[in-house]
This record gives structure tokens, sequence and C-alpha cells, in this order.
């Protein structure tokens, strides 16, 4: 039976269910509505995220459904992404975060899980100079602030 | 406005990476950076170069540190001063009569890797040691550990209840009382012990080390599915030791068992660990106990409790317990062994697991023989891929590993399916090689033969490996080597004053990677995604790099084409990686550059320190001048 998602900017989509069902929200907001025509009004996605999310969701329908975990070795590699998963995620970066942002929100953690490890390996080997520059990040410390900060940790750079 | 991720989701992110100095430059891009990554930095404390030993203490750091003290999970050091800051005493206070005078700044460990005790007590240089390590970068840090202090990393040890890992190396004067100590902590989480084991100092044996361990293996949790024990320790018989028999606690999880002890061999410690055993289920598959001296009490006790030894994975408890020949009869007896895990020679020369390996070998699909370097000769690893037409992936590449020589490429190989392919090739004649790593010239066969000669080798060489049609790995180099400058010793001197570094892995005898010596002939492995060729002298150049381009669509990674260490003889490697920047870039290839084609990791430690640690400076410099010395055009 498929299924009607509104985004946040009134675009209707159309899926079907076990493709919805990815989303842990969408999949119980089903579950306590019950069966009905009515569209699925998502206020926080817009549709072009949605578009996105839809497409992820499509490709891994047929995934095995991934047992809610949290005690995930916290040293669990980033590098093991999927090749699909690598060109899903080249976008720009504020596409990147407002897709991390909907995994979120709709409560998909293999796309949040995918999405994070995808940031952290753009972070990996940058200066904080270009971490901000490349997530439009504004600098908000002093010049002392940062040098203390600086001062303060720089004993865990080297071991 | 654009998109920010909120403190949650940046946790998140911080957990996936793993390189501190990751950590420290994300806390310092914003506010909001800064409160999720800082607390980040200090979950673990790692002390161990003289570098880190200085940042610490610098005060800013060290308001830091009593800031973010009870965040820390892991601590790691080999420096008294470190373990004083953590644990503070009253003033006036007499320490040895009343515990209440301490307070200990961390109190949820999880890791406690002390090696701090490295010398014998030697009268009059206790007040020596802080001068000194302020004032010379190479000064081992060696000296007498006094009573107080053992004091006090005793009392560390008492604050942290929530200890999975401790491990205290090096030498202790007053052995029993600390351990007698430590056997009065309550420690339930504990999963390894690692007492007194380092740079070959050990101990004299007491019966508390029996006591002790009793007590270790027998306050294991029920639900505890890995434990390790390491006492090392010298036994002399003790006429005075006396077993207490303890009914054991059933471990019906346990499924790892490493017992890494010298006294193992002692018939009442085998009891204990017999009795261990037996208090185990089917479930304990994976067993290592250090020179056991009789092994037979323990196999029947596994037998006993139906531990079946898993016919996929050749448990630990062959590689140490079981003579070659023992391993060889099961590896005989059993039809379907299909994965062989051998991290060490089985035996002195493990000839008959050799030989019982190629009479199976072709059932095998997973060969891991990595340290095994007197297991088989070329002839007869060779003889072992023509015969293993099943196998999918073979590992055999440390530095100690069987290798596979240049002038025995004669017979086809059987493993056309081979996915991972991880063996160094080696004796490959290359004459244009003059000068050595030490930028000495080098004499012998090595450098033998003609260029035509050498291109005839390889080109025999790539001709059998391109019959691995479905070859996905390719690690030729050894790619270990490479993060040496990232080992906790790498530039230190060891107990004798030498520099620990050295590398033993760079390959001059191996395949040149050059399309003039075959590697076109590699075309048709159009799944191969990693290649590594790491510590080898390889001449891949722009030519080569733009035919794997066009080749290997499925390239993801190169590893070792260039790093601080090993510089390629190829000029116009680092300005193709610099254009081009390939997709496959690894860690020491893309990250290793920036756009000014400087080695980022070298930025790194200037930053640091305004200048490389000495003994990294000098190897870089050597490198350098191999680099212009050591090789002929091709």
């Amino acid at each position: 039976m498929p299924v009607t998602l509104t985004s946040l900017d009134d675009v209707k989509f159309t899926v079907d269910k076990d493709v919805a069902e990815r989303s842990i929200l969408i999949k119980n907001m089903i579950e306590d509505v019950g069966e009905s025509d009515s569209p699925i009004p998502l206020p926080n996605v817009s549709s072009a995220v949605l578009k996105k999310v839809i497409e992820y969701c499509e490709h891994h329908r047929n995934d095995p459904v991934q047992v809610q975990d949290e005690t995930d070795d916290p040293r669990k590699r980033s590098n093991d992404i999927e090749e699909w998963d690598m060109k899903f995620m080249a976008v720009d970066q504020e596409m990147l975060f407002e897709i991390i942002l909907a995994a979120n929100y709709l409560d998909i953690k293999p796309l949040l899980d995918v999405g994070c490890k995808t940031v952290a390996n753009i972070i990996k080997g940058k200066t904080p100079e270009e971490i901000r520059k490349t997530f439009n990040i504004v600098n908000d410390f002093t010049p002392e602030e940062e040098a203390q900060i600086k001062k303060e940790n720089e004993w865990a750079e080297d071991r | 406005m654009p998109p920010s991720l909120p403190p949650a989701l940046l946790k998140k992110i911080s957990l996936l990476l793993d390189d501190p100095h990751d950590l420290t430059q994300c806390a310092l891009v914003s506010k909001s950076w800064s409160a999720v990554f800082i607390p980040c930095v200090w979950r673990s404390i790692t002390i161990i170069s003289i570098w880190a030993y200085r940042r610490f203490f610098v005060p800013e750091a060290q308001a830091a540190f009593l800031k973010h003290a009870h965040l820390v999970r892991e601590l790691r050091t080999i420096y008294i001063p470190v373990i004083e800051r953590v644990i503070q005493v009253s003033p006036g206070s007499d320490p040895s009569s009343d515990e209440s005078h301490f307070s200990c700044l961390c109190t949820n460990l999880m890791t406690l890797n002390l090696r701090v005790f490295w010398r014998t007590s030697a009268a009059g240089d206790e007040s020596a040691y802080s001068t000194q390590i302020m004032s010379d970068d190479t000064v081992w840090p060696g000296y007498a550990v006094t009573p107080d202090q053992e004091l006090l990393v005793l009392h560390l040890v008492k604050s942290n209840p929530s200890l999975r890992n401790l491990c205290i190396g090096g030498y202790i004067k007053d052995r029993d009382r600390f351990m007698a100590a430590i056997t009065d902590t309550s420690l339930p989480h504990l999963q390894q012990l690692d007492l007194f084991r380092y740079l070959g100092h050990t101990c004299e044996w007491s019966p508390a080390v029996l006591d002790l361990s009793r007590q270790f293996l027998h306050n294991c949790p029920r639900t505890l599915q890995s434990r390790s024990l390491q006492i090392s320790y010298f036994w002399t018989p003790d006429p005075d030791a006396v077993t207490v028999v303890q009914p054991p606690v059933p471990h019906g999880l346990l499924e790892s068992l490493s017992v890494t002890s010298s006294q193992n061999h002692m018939s009442e410690y085998r009891e204990l660990l017999v009795d261990f055993i037996k208090s185990c289920s089917s479930r304990l598959r994976d067993v290592y106990i250090e020179k056991p001296g009789r092994y037979e009490p323990l196999q029947s006790a596994l037998e006993e409790i139906g531990s079946g030894f898993g016919r996929e994975i050749c448990p630990e408890w062959y590689r140490y317990t079981n003579p070659d020949e023992t391993f060889s009869q099961r590896l005989a007896q059993a039809d379907d062994w299909t994965y062989i895990n051998l991290t060490r020679n089985p035996g002195k020369e493990g000839r008959l697991t050799a030989k019982a390996i190629l009479e199976r070998c072709g059932q095998l699909k997973i060969l891991n023989i990595g340290n095994c370097a007197r297991l088989f000769d070329s002839r007869v690893f060779h003889e072992i891929l023509g015969r293993s037409s099943n196998l999918i992936e073979l590992r055999a590449a440390t530095e100690d590993s069987p290798r596979l020589d240049a002038k025995d490429f004669t017979g086809a190989w059987g493993c056309k399916s081979l996915k991972i392919f991880n063996v160094a090739i080696v004796n490959v004649p290359r004459p244009d090689i003059t000068i050595g790593y030490d930028g000495r010239p080098i004499a012998g066969e090595l450098f033998s033969g003609t260029k035509e000669e050498s291109r005839d080798v390889q080109k025999r060489i790539f001709g059998q490996l391109a019959e691995l049609k479905d070859l996905e790995v390719l690690i030729l180099g050894n790619s270990s080597a490479q993060h040496y400058w990232k080992h906790p010793f790498f530039n230190r001197e060891d107990a004798i004053g030498k520099v620990r570094f050295f590398d033993p892995d760079f390959q001059f005898s191996c395949l040149d990677m050059s399309l003039d010596s075959g590697l076109y002939l590699l075309s048709e492995l159009t799944e191969m995604r990693v290649l590594d060729v790491a510590g080898m002298a390889h001449r891949i150049s722009a030519r080569e790099l733009d035919w794997m381009q066009d080749n290997w669509r499925k390239l993801e990674e190169v590893r070792g084409l260039f790093d601080p260490w090993h510089p390629t003889l190829e000029p116009g490697v680092r300005a193709w990686l610099i254009e081009n920047d390939p997709e496959w870039g690894s860690a020491y290839t893309r990250d290793n550059f920036n756009k000014e084609g400087t080695c980022a990791t070298w930025r790194k430690e200037k930053s640091g320190t305004g200048r490389p640690p000495p003994q990294a400076q000098a190897l870089l410099e050597a490198t350098i001048e191999i680099k212009t010395l050591h090789c002929r055009p091709n």
C-alpha cells in the first residue's frame, strides 16, 4: 500500500509503505494512526531533502532492519561506506547536513550513520580553518581564546 | 541560515574520529564544536612521549585537566609525575598510614596502563628525575619508584573499580605487597590484567602470584566473554607454596581465554587453569596458554567441557600449546578445515604443519600465516598456491612471514579465485638500485643482473598475478611499516639507549611496478580495489598512475605510493597527485599532501614543537638523501 508524505514546502511524495517505513518515525506514525489515506506531514523536511531521503530508502528497501544498539563500538571505522552510499553522499555541504538532520528527525539510523561517517571522513586531517571553510562555520573565538584552547589540548596531539 | 549540526550529532561524529589530532582540531573550530570535542579529547590521556609530557604540564593544560579529570576513561603513561597529578596527597599527611589523605581526580577509568617502573631502585637518584627529564630530550624516563609512589599507583587502582584493563609494567621492589594489595581490591569488571612485563623485566615467583591469578580468574563475571591474564614471573621452586582449592564459579559465556605467564608449567598453576577451564562451557573455543609444560591436562579439560575446536578457525590454543606434531595430526584428521589462522610457527619449525597444510590445502578458503617465517620456504609456498584451488584470501605479510621468491615463479597457480593477495615477493634483480636505506652502497645478489633480466623476471611474476582475475586487494608492501611514526615508541630510545626506530621492511628486491617491467599485464584485473606498495622501492611514475586510473576503474586506495619515510624514486609523482587529486588517494597520498606539496604530517609535528622530533628529523634527512642517491634513472 502506498503512503503519501508531505514536505515542509507542501510537496507530496507517494512511496511504497516498506520504503516509507525505513523511517522509524513514519513507521510509528502509521502504527499509531492505523490504515489511512491522509498524507503524513513532515514539517521539518524540505522537498529537495525528502527526495534524496526517499531515494536512499528506495535503494535500501530490502536491507535487513538494523537492531538498535546503543553500545556500538565507538571505534568502528568510518571508512566502511558502501560504494552506492558514498556516491549518494557526494552532495554539497548544505545538503549533507540537511540529509543528516532529516535522517535524525525521521529516525533512519543507517542513513544517519553513513552521513556522520561522511562528515568524519571530511574532517580527518583538516585544520580548524579548513573545517570552518568546508562546513560554513563562523569562528566565534577571539584569537586569545583560540590560543588558550590550543595550549590546553596540545598534549593530545602527539602520542 | 545555513544548517548546522546539533551537539548530539557532533558527538556521534566525534566517536568516528580515532586520531586525537583530529579531535583537537575540531575543538578549535567554534564555541559550539569546542563544547562537544573538548570532552572527547580528555576521554583518553596518553602521555608516553616527552613532547606530550611537556605539553601536558603547561599551566593551561593543567588547569584544563583539573576541570576535565572526571571525564577521563583511559590513562596511559610512563611518567610518575602524571600519576602525581591524578592522585593528590593532603600536605603534611603520611599516606602510608592514612589513606583518607589521598584524593583521586579520575575515578571512572576503564583502562589504566602504567609502565612507570623501569628500573630497580638505586639509592639517591629519586630527585634526579624531574631535572633530567626537563633538560634533555633523549633521557630515558628510568628512575627509582619510591614506596610512596607505589602507594599512589595502588590508590589509583583502588579508586577505579570500573577498570576493564589494567596493565602495570616493569619492576616493583616489593611485589608481594603490591600484588596482595591488588588482590584485595575489588575490580569486578576487569577483563585484562597484565602485570610486571616489560623489556625483559620479570619478577621472581611467589605464592602471591597464584593467589592473584586464582582470584582474577574466579572473580570474573559470569557474563564475561573474553579474559586475558598476563603475569610475567620467573619461576623458582618455593617449598612453602600452598594451594588453596576453591570451588569454581561457572563461566558459561566465556569464549576466549588468554594466559601469558611463565609459570604456567608449574603444576599448581596448571591445576588452577584446568579448574577454570572446567568451569567454562563449550563456547570456550579460543584458548591461549603460554608454555603450559604439559598440555594434556588442559586439553582433556577442554574436551570434557565439549569445546569442539572450531573447524573453521584454528584455535589459538594450537598456536602455543601443541607442538608441531599434534597440530599437523589435527589438521590431517579434519576434512573440513577452510580457514587456517597461524600467527606464530607451531612448534620449532612447523615442518609437519607445513606438510599437513600442503596436503589439505585444496579445501582452504582463507590462509593467514603472518609471522610464520619458517613455516614454508618459497618453493613450498608456490606449491601450496598451485594446489589451493578454493583459496580466496591469502595473508602472509608481516615482517616475519613466508615470502615468495622471484626465481620460483615457474609452475601455474591453482588459486584462481583469490581476492586478497598479501605476500611479499622478493629477490627480484634490481640493478637500478645502488644504495641502501642507510645511505651505504649495497652489494650482493640483489643487484646482480641486467635491466633486461630484471624485466624478464618481473614479467613472469606479473604474468602469474595476471591470472588472478578476481583479485581485489594486492598487498605487496607492508603498510604497517608506514605507521611506525605513529607507534608510541617510535623515535624513543630503548633501555640501552638505542633509537628504536628501524625499518626492516623496506623492500629493495621487489617488483618495481612499472609498465616497462610488466604492470600492463594486470590490465584485466578489473576488480582491483586496493594496491599496497608501502615500503617498496617501487618506480611508479605519472605514467603508471595514468594507467591505473584507466584500467582499474574500481580502484579505491593506493597505499605507500609516497610517504615521509619512503619517498618515491620517480620524479613527478607528487606533482601528479596534487594535480589529479585521484579519488583513490589514501591517507598516504591524499591526506599527506597539501596544495603546497609539503607533507601534512610534518606540518602537524612542526606546529606543536616548532620542529620535528630530532630522530625523526634525522630520518627525514636520511630519506631525502636516499631519494637523491640511491637509484639510477630507470
